[in-house]
Order: structure tokens, then sequence, then C-alpha cells
């Protein structure tokens, strides 16, 4: 049987010590099994954790939930179209360096705290560089990876699996992981699959929304407790969550998912008067109040009207 | 020992299926089975081994099927069970052999009966099997392999800084003005799809689409334009694939430039096993129009190269060419295209 010095248990309480600079944020996270269990795998195998699945079903929550559980430091690195695959190993700041040279030219000698002549100064580590550089074992996101250039996933196989070291160019020093870091890795599909040789290493996992009634009022409670410090209206719970529900049923383009759900709540609550329950309706309809909050898209709230 | 033998049947069996895994994957497997009580291996093993909802599916089967590892005994009951009615077959024979005008009657029928029982029941099955899994090329080789068309050139605004020419004249000047700036580097590269729809080409359009999609939003090039035409590309085509939309040919022909790359999508009368000479003739005339414009023209076809022969397709190959629609064929059409 393995011992996992750190095991993730998703009850959202700290239950050991936490490390320097550990992510000191309370998380309300409820994990289902299956989840829970992709992490310690995940840990227990030393491979990054894919997770996929509908938007606002709590993916990138994940990770600060597992780093607030286990007591780790967490890197966030959000992947945009433009992102490299350097850029969450180091930056280098050569413009900053030309600059600090013509200063001291043009200034005499002037106290800087990096020294022109030394390239490691401006070097600048970036998300998975500093996970590597921490003394402690670290939680890493990677959060929304296909939006990145078709090629990015590969580009961080070398450094995501053995020998987990990479090299600053600029100054020629090898930087080698200390500890292996938690990486998690979220993805939308958005492109199509990631690439074969990217996927083949990767713990895979796939978030289902909790449609479940049950679920989604357990979510609630903390949440409503984690932000507003009490617990939400039951009345308001008890008939917004099964029309919540209804409303994923329909035929719809964009579903609304957790996050779409917790804030029209906190809507419900405290924009304006506390909404009176027997006022919302059954089914989906016009009426709903804060209906921009639930409905992205034009065609999903024409359809409504029509009632097809 | 009897789970390590399970772990690696069903690796060997996910892998016939064509899931990626590597000799890594079973090795972690086998970490697995150690580590963890033998219930929960199932689960765990579908988070490792399945990058998809679909390779779960596939898992789940096959789990299922080597769990059960004495399963050759069950296959071979089928063909038992069609021998099984020969023997009385020739007892009856040799029971009616008194009856001489009876014996070829009751022969008869029951041959023929076995014999459709038997045979359509497998190829019918083979067939399925092999349509469903007939994607010879993915959705990401097609976007991986547009970007080998790129022509860039470094003709761009004047916005990059270029540090080394930067050092380099304040070195030679020995003071500092402004920086050098570098053109940005722009690519040129210009895609037109000439695609068959409709008719012989009809099981093939969800590649077309694939091809369609792919070029036109996953890929970096400059400019694509998609054209469709049915069955053989004449004087005019179609913007869109209802034929609605007439574009003519000489509005193409002008468009066309020394960056640009014609890629044809058609099966040439392959498909449906034709060879007719006025469709060499038109495609060949029409190929030649092009010509004076680009060099770069390829055609690929999706029929397998084995069924070209005796078709249109192999006269049409004499003068352009032409490739079979999988990752390979794609490869060396871009080839052509870029001028390798």
């Amino acid at each position: 049987m393995v011992v996992f010095q750190r095991r993730y248990l998703g009850t959202g309480k700290r239950t050991v010590e936490p490390v320097v600079g550990a992510h000191d944020t309370p998380e309300p996270y409820i994990p289902s099994d299956g989840l829970r269990d992709a992490v310690n795998l995940a840990v227990f195998l030393e491979r990054p954790l894919l997770l996929e699945g509908e938007t606002g079903s709590g993916k990138s929550r994940l990770a600060y939930a597992v780093a607030y559980e286990l007591g780790l430091p967490l890197y966030v690195w959000s992947i945009r179209s433009t992102s490299k695959a350097r850029d969450g190993l180091y930056t280098y700041d050569a413009v900053l360096r030309l600059h600090d040279v013509q200063l001291r030219q043009s200034k005499g000698e002037i106290e800087l705290s990096r020294d022109p002549s030394n390239p490691a100064h401006y070097v600048q580590f970036g998300e998975l560089g500093e996970a590597f550089n921490t003394p402690h074992q670290s939680v890493v996101l990677i959060d929304e990876i296909d939006k990145a250039d078709i090629d990015f996933p590969n580009d961080l196989l070398t450094v995501l699996e053995k020998p987990r070291r990479f090299t600053i160019s600029e100054t020629g020093h090898i930087i080698e992981a200390q500890h292996v870091p938690i990486v998690i890795v979220t993805s939308n599909k958005e492109k199509g699959n990631l690439p074969k040789p990217f996927l083949r290493r990767c713990v895979y996992y796939y978030v289902q929304f909790p449609d479940s009634e049950d679920g989604l009022k357990q979510i609630i409670k903390i949440h409503h407790l984690d932000k507003f410090g009490e617990t939400p209206n039951a009345e308001i719970v008890n008939k917004a969550v099964p029309l919540f529900l209804n409303i994923r049923k329909t035929k719809m383009q964009k579903l609304p998912g957790t996050s779409e759900l917790l804030d029209w709540l906190a809507a419900l609550h405290y924009f304006g008067e506390l909404f009176p329950a027997n006022q919302l309706p059954d089914e989906p309809s016009r009426k709903i109040p804060y209906i921009e909050l639930l409905y992205k898209l034009r065609t999903d709230l024409d359809r409504l009207s029509t009632g097809a | 020992m009897e789970l390590e033998t399970q772990i690696q049947a069903c690796f060997l069996q996910l892998r016939a299926e064509g899931l990626a895994l590597g000799i890594d994957e079973l090795l972690d497997a086998l970490k697995l089975a150690y580590a963890i009580p033998s219930d929960q291996l199932p689960t765990l093993l579908g988070m490792l081994w399945c990058k998809s909802l679909d390779d779960h599916m596939y898992f789940k089967s096959a789990w299922q099927n080597t769990e059960t590892s004495p399963k050759p005994d069950t296959e071979p009951t089928l063909p038992d069970d069609l021998i099984n009615p020969q023997p009385s077959n020739e007892s009856s024979e040799l029971n009616s052999s008194d009856m001489l005008p009876g014996e070829i009657d009751k022969t008869e029928p029951e041959t023929i009966g076995a014999l459709p029982l038997l045979v359509p029941s497998r190829a019918m099955s083979a067939d399925y099997a092999e349509f469903k899994n007939y994607y010879p090329v993915s959705r990401r080789f097609m976007a991986y392999t547009w970007r080998y068309l790129k022509r860039e050139m470094p003709d761009g605004p004047l916005k990059q800084i270029d540090f080394d020419r930067t050092v380099e004249i304040i070195t030679r000047q020995g003071f500092y003005l402004t920086p050098a700036y570098r053109r940005s580097v722009i690519d040129h590269a210009h895609l037109v799809l000439l695609l068959d729809h409709g008719g012989s080409m009809t099981p093939f359009h969800h590649y077309l689409r694939d091809l369609v999609e792919t070029a036109y939003f996953e890929s970096t090039l400059a400019q694509v334009d998609i054209y469709y035409f049915h069955n053989v590309p004449e004087t005019s085509l179609y913007f869109d694939l209802y034929f609605t939309q007439r574009v003519a040919l000489t509005a193409i022909i002008e468009d066309l430039d020394e960056n640009t790359s014609v890629l044809l999508v058609s099966d040439a009368g392959a498909a449906r096993h034709r060879n007719d000479p006025i469709r060499i003739i038109v495609t060949e005339d029409f190929l030649n129009h092009l010509r004076r414009n680009t060099q770069s023209i390829a055609w690929l076809n999706p029929m397998p190269r084995d069924r070209w022969s005796n078709t249109s397709a192999q006269e049409i190959e004499q003068f352009v060419a032409m490739f079979p629609m999988n990752e390979d064929g794609l490869t060396q059409a871009l080839d052509v295209l870029r001028g390798l």
C-alpha cells in the first residue's frame, strides 16, 4: 500500500503543516470521488493531471483547493493565444539590461539593484520555473492549455516529465526540479484535441457537471458561507436549483455552469431586496429575474421567448 | 500474477484499438496494481489510459473481455453449432438412402440454407468495424500540415527591435540614439481549395468539412479560398457547397500568383470505377489553365491508390501530382505545393 505524505482528501480542511509560501486562501470546493482519486493518482505516478469538461464545472478551482488542502505553494499559469512554452520557464529582459548599461554610461556610477555585467540578474522565472526552484513541492496550474498554439503542449513535454530540467540559454544555468510539482492542466477543447504524445503522458479526468439537486445545493451552501458568511435562504435555493436544472435541460447553445448559478443566486439574495421565492417561475421563461446572468447568447434567449 | 496478465492483455487490446499508449503507461499500470486495492484498479487505470470519453468505452469493454480470460473457448462454439447439423445431415442421408428420389431434394436446400447463415454475419460485422475506424487523416494532422505552406517575408511594419544591430550601432557610434528596428515577418501563403462535392464524394464529406475548417479557422495561412465543383472542374465553380453562387474560372485564375497553392480534392471517377474520356480531357484542360498562373498544384484522392487503376483517376494522375488522402498522401501533396 502506498503511503502518501500529503494525500488529497477533498474535505476542504487542511490536515498537514503548510510549507513556506503555501497558498493560504481556503477554497470552497467539493470534488467527486473520482476526481479526488485522479489527483492522488497523478501525484503518485508523478504525471500531469489533465482536466476536461464543460466551462464552469470547476476545473481550474481544483488546483486552488489542492494547494490549500495540502499546504503547498500555488503557481497559476494562465495560457493565452500568444503564450510560448518558454514563458512558463523564464523570460529574459534584454531591453532592461541595455537600459541599465545606458544609465550607467550617462549618469556615472549609480546604485542599481542589478549588475548589467551579470546576465543572471535579468532572468525572471515563469510559473513552472518558480515551481522548479522552490525548496518544497508545489502545485502548478496550467490553465486553458488549448488557447495556446498547436505546438505548445509538445514543447512542455521535456519539462513535465523526466529529466524535468531546462537550460537558461542566456546564462547557461541548468535549472532542475528539486521536487516533482503537482501539475494540473485544464482544457476546453476549443481547438480540437491536444497532441497524442502529450495526452499519453497525462492522467485524464473528465469533470462532469454536478447535475443533481443535492450536489448543487451543497456547492451553493459552501460558496455562500465562504463569500457572504451566512447560509443561503433555503426557500430560494429550493426553488432556484430545480429551475436551474430545468434550464440546463432545454436546448441551449451555451449551458450555464456553476459559476453562473452562484452569481445568479448572489444577485437573488443581495442585489436589491431579497427576491421572493414564490415569484420564481417553475419553468424556464422570460420572467426569470436577472436572466442575463444565465443566458449569454441571443439565440438561446430568442428560443425562450418563442417557446420553441 | 493473474492481474498482471490481465493488465497486459487489456493494454495490448487497447493499443490495437489505436489508443496512444507506450511502455511507460504499462509500467505505471503495473506499479498501480501493487499499490492499490484491486477493486479500485479499473477506475484508476481508466484515468491513466483513457484520454476521452470514447476511450473509456473501449477500456470498459477491453477490461471486461480480459477479465473472463478463458474467452477463446466461447468462440469455437459458433462453428461447432454450424458443424453439428452436418453429421445429422449425413445420418439422415444414410437413413434415407433407400429412397432415391428424395435424396437430392433433401440435401440441396440444407447446404444452401447453411451458407447464408454463416457468411453475411461475418462479412457485415467486419465491414462495419472497418468503416467505423476509417479515419486516415485526423483534424489535428490537417491543422498541423497547413503550417508547412507558410511563405513568410520580412515586409511587414517596421516595429520589431533588432537588438544585435542596436548594440552594433552603439559600439560604432559610441552613443545611443534610438533602437534599430526590423520589419516584422508576414505570411503571404495563399491556398486555394477546389473540392468535389456531392455524388460519389458523399462518403467523404466529413473530410472536406475538416479540410475546410482546419484551413480556414485553424491555420495561420494569410488567405484561403474555397470553391466547389461537381465531378469535373469546368469553366465555372461555386462559392458554396449547394452550387448556388457561381464563380468564373477566369476570376479564380486572376487571383493566383507565385504564392498560391492549389489543392484539388476529388475521387476522379475512382469511387464508382468510371473511366470517362471527356472527364479526362476537361480536367486536363482545366489544369492547364491553372498552370498558366501557378505551378504548385496537387490533387488528393480520397480513394486508396489501388482503386485508381482502369479509371479516369489513373489517366489524370499522369498530368497532376495525385495522392491518396491519408497522412502520407497529405504530407506528400504539401511537399509538392511547397515545390520540394
